[in-house]
């Protein structure tokens, strides 16, 4: 599978490099408004107060005071995924259909290997380059901190860490059995992107009233907590665990499918 | 299945690749003798990309089944894929690699050694690798294609239109590869729409027509069964009966007052020769036989030619 692998990594090196040099940059912009925001944190709490509190949720303020809570509200709860959760859904619709789209996959499976394998290796580098960009995104969230003279614990960092990774994952996972079920690029991008907005719709909705509070717990946003993971050095694993088994059945059902399909 | 004997490189029991609307593959039928050149001739359409990406694995049969060396090409692709070295019919290829970074990928998954002989055939079609993919000429594209086909000494090449696009030198030293390579014991399923570089080359011919297999023959037999037309121009026309008597000579038309005559020859046009040998000509076209000619026989015979 050595080969697939590297083949795949050199493949998204510059786009899983772009968008987490993307994420990253964002970030640090962002935690570069903190000592302001640190500064004037009563009238910004005041200003804060007077939004709709659903519009407040659908940003993730909670506490725009704390390090932690400003870059939740102002950056990880919403912008960062929005970036990378793009570099997420287009490399794993890409996984099979580029191959199809560009006529390259009569070369690609001329080669005497399983095509779960050669999936597989996509699939593995897809994870490496959504890795990396959590990865940029932890270390700019530490440098921030230290600039901004906040503290962040390093168990709020692996949490939040994983959180991400977790909420990636899954993205790319349906993107990956979509990508395998249909030919086209733009079709399972496209259905990938509606899937992910339906579940950050119903996530929005549940958070408006107590009795539709239910929602929330059928969305991939249910799990993404990277806020409450850095403040409080621990993961809901029950939630994170659930995102990854998605992940995996998503991945195992594109390797089935693909495995079957005409290749052409 | 039926038992596969240890002599065929390939094996089609009524093989069928039907698609939507009815296009495709349909109960194909025949055997590739262990080192034989085995030609596949059929015109655009036919079928003969659909058969080699059911062979090669890509494409799930609808009925019937293929062998490669007696390994079912779908269920037991990866083994039957290790024995093949296959070469595209109009290749997209990874445009942003090298040419060397590509057969490097390939031969990743082949045995040791792929790589020199990588080299050594690249030399040997004075192919530059260092150049970016989408840098190349597409006949280039293609001597890469081939490299890529034949640097792991595989025992049976699949070969799709593989001489498209290759100037003149090129296709001639494609066919003396080709003919090394059946002097080594390799076998070699040759598809193309090219009669004379099939002729050339091939023992045996297979010809797909519109998804069905319509002959395999010998390739004497192919010689002896195919017309090729010859244009005559004259001074002025032929005395009545001049043809006659000519074995498998045939007027198929006469134009400017008998002055311009096409005929259709089969076999060996000697007699035919000696006989306009003393008729007032001032041209003769006698062009290379084409595709067309085999199928009109086969059309004429199956009768479903017009």
């Amino acid at each position: 599978m050595k080969p697939a692998i590297r083949k795949a990594l050199w493949d998204i090196r510059w786009t899983a490099s772009w968008f987490a040099l993307g994420g990253a940059g964002y970030t640090f912009l962002i935690a570069l408004f903190y000592p302001t925001v640190r500064q004037e944190s009563q009238q910004f709490a005041q200003l804060l107060a007077t939004y709709p509190k659903g519009f407040l949720a659908a940003l993730g303020y909670t506490n725009i005071t704390s390090f932690s809570g400003f870059l939740g509200g102002e950056d990880l709860n919403l912008f960062w995924p929005i970036i990378v959760g793009v570099f997420a859904t287009l490399s794993g619709a890409s996984l099979v259909a580029k191959e199809v789209e560009d006529g390259t996959s009569e070369i690609w499976l001329s080669v005497p290997a399983p095509r779960r394998r050669l999936l597989l290796g996509k699939m593995v580098a897809l994870a490496v380059g959504i890795l990396g960009a959590v990865a940029a995104c932890v270390v700019t969230v530490a440098v921030s901190a230290a600039i901004d003279s906040a503290s962040v614990s390093a168990s709020g960092l692996l949490a939040m860490a994983a959180v991400m990774t977790a909420f990636l994952l899954v993205i790319a996972g349906y993107s990956s059995l979509l990508s395998s079920l249909f030919s086209s690029r733009g079709i399972a991008a496209g259905i990938s992107f509606g899937v992910t907005l339906l579940f950050y719709v119903l996530w929005l909705v549940g958070g408006l009233a107590d009795s539709w509070k239910t929602l929330k717990d059928f969305t991939i946003f249910a799990a993404y907590t990277p806020q409450k993971a850095l403040e409080s050095g621990t993961v809901d694993v029950l939630p994170v665990l659930l995102l990854l088994g998605i992940t995996a059945v998503c991945a195992v059902a594109a390797l089935t499918f693909f495995e079957r399909r005409d290749a052409i | 299945m039926p038992s596969v004997g240890p002599t065929e490189a390939i094996s089609a029991r009524a093989l069928a690749k039907v698609y939507r609307g009815g296009r495709g593959i349909f109960e194909l039928d025949f055997t590739v003798r262990e080192g034989e050149i085995f030609g596949f001739l059929g015109p655009n359409g036919a079928g003969k990309t659909t058969t080699i990406r059911t062979l090669i694995g890509l494409l799930r049969p609808t009925a019937g089944a293929a062998t490669i060396f007696g390994l079912d090409c779908w269920r037991e692709a990866t083994a039957a894929k290790a024995k093949v070295g296959f070469v595209p019919s109009d290749p997209r290829l990874y445009e942003k690699m090298t040419g060397a970074a590509f057969l490097e990928f390939m031969a990743s998954y082949r045995g040791p050694g792929t790589l020199d002989r990588a080299r050594k055939l690249a030399a040997e079609l004075d192919l530059d690798l260092r150049p970016r993919i989408r840098q190349l000429s597409r006949g280039n594209r293609q001597k890469l294609i081939l490299v890529q086909g034949l640097m792991h000494d595989a025992p049976l090449l699949i070969l799709d239109e593989a001489s498209g696009g290759l100037d003149p030198l090129g296709q001639e030293a494609f066919l003396t590869m080709l003919e090394r390579e059946r002097s080594r014991g390799r076998t070699v399923f040759l598809s193309s729409h090219n009669l004379a570089e099939v002729e050339r080359v091939a023992d045996r011919v297979g010809i797909i027509r519109e998804g069905r297999m319509v002959a395999v023959e010998e390739i004497a037999k192919l010689r002896e069964l195919r017309s090729r037309k010859m244009e005559v121009t004259l001074e002025r026309p032929l005395e009545n009966g001049f043809l006659d008597g000519l074995e498998g000579v045939r007027l198929v038309a006469s134009r400017d007052g008998g002055r311009q005559l096409e005929l259709a020859v089969r076999g060996n046009p000697r007699t035919l020769l000696s006989r306009l040998a003393g008729a007032p000509i001032v041209d003769v076209v006698f062009p290379p036989a084409d595709l067309e000619s085999v199928f009109l026989h086969f059309y004429r015979d199956d009768g479903s030619g017009s």
